[in-house]
């Protein structure tokens, strides 16, 4: 499995969220610490749904989370 | 190892013990020869047939086990093991795989039967098709939990 074409800046906005750990963003997001991990380093794309909990436990837009890297790069 | 990663594990090993067992008691029970002589139609679907049930009840006896285990293992820092949208995906990427490996025996058994091979060959194959089907779904779920999905 390849790196997924969803980009993210969790670990930043973790960082300026309190240095928020990643079992606290999973708890609020409500998945396991190993899906952050795995969306984090890009291995896993969150459906809709995970990404607006993800964007709403950081207290962002979603569009501030996750960027797509598709169609228009080519 | 992550809780998921120490279940498929258990799982593989349970896997393994329960499908040796049952060939040691088959092999004891015909080791003469009996496979052949007897109806080997009515035998190998007998098998077959105890073996379905025989996994589902040690499938669920090796989970309170692993459930056991884990408790005393990790007390007073308990994992609570919750089911999130990657495990279900990972749940069908593994089930994906095992339907291919069951497809590919139930393939090769059906191709000994019209190259009119002897009935247990084809009785030999469902039966290892069944194992590497379970052995199968485990390796792909650990795989898809070390390498993150």
């Amino acid at each position: 499995m390849g790196k997924s074409r969803v980009t993210n800046n969790i670990r930043t906005l973790r960082f300026h969220h309190g240095e928020m750990t990643q079992e606290q963003l999973a708890v609020k997001a409500g998945v396991t610490r190993q899906t952050i991990i795995a969306i984090e380093n890009s291995r896993y794309s969150p459906s809709l749904e995970l990404a607006f909990r993800i964007a709403g436990a950081l207290g962002v837009k979603l569009e501030e989370v996750f960027t797509y890297h598709g169609e228009e790069e080519k | 190892m992550s809780y998921h990663e120490r279940r498929a594990v258990a799982m593989m090993a349970s896997t393994v013990l329960i499908f040796a067992s049952y060939c040691l008691v088959l092999y004891l029970k015909y080791r003469g020869g009996d496979f052949v002589q007897a109806d080997p139609l009515r035998l190998g679907a007998v098998i077959l047939l105890l073996l379905i049930p025989l996994l589902i009840v040690s499938k669920i006896l090796s989970m309170i086990l692993f459930t056991i285990g884990q408790a005393i293992a990790v007390q007073g820092n308990p994992e609570i093991p919750i089911e999130d949208e990657r495990d279900k995906m990972i749940g069908q990427k593994s089930a994906v795989a095992a339907f291919s490996i069951f497809g590919a025996g139930f393939f090769l058994a059906m191709g000994t039967l019209a190259l009119a091979w002897p009935m247990q060959t084809a009785f030999y194959l469902l039966f290892f098709c069944i194992f590497a089907t379970d052995i199968g779904i485990q390796i792909a779920e650990f795989r898809f939990y070390r390498r993150g999905f």
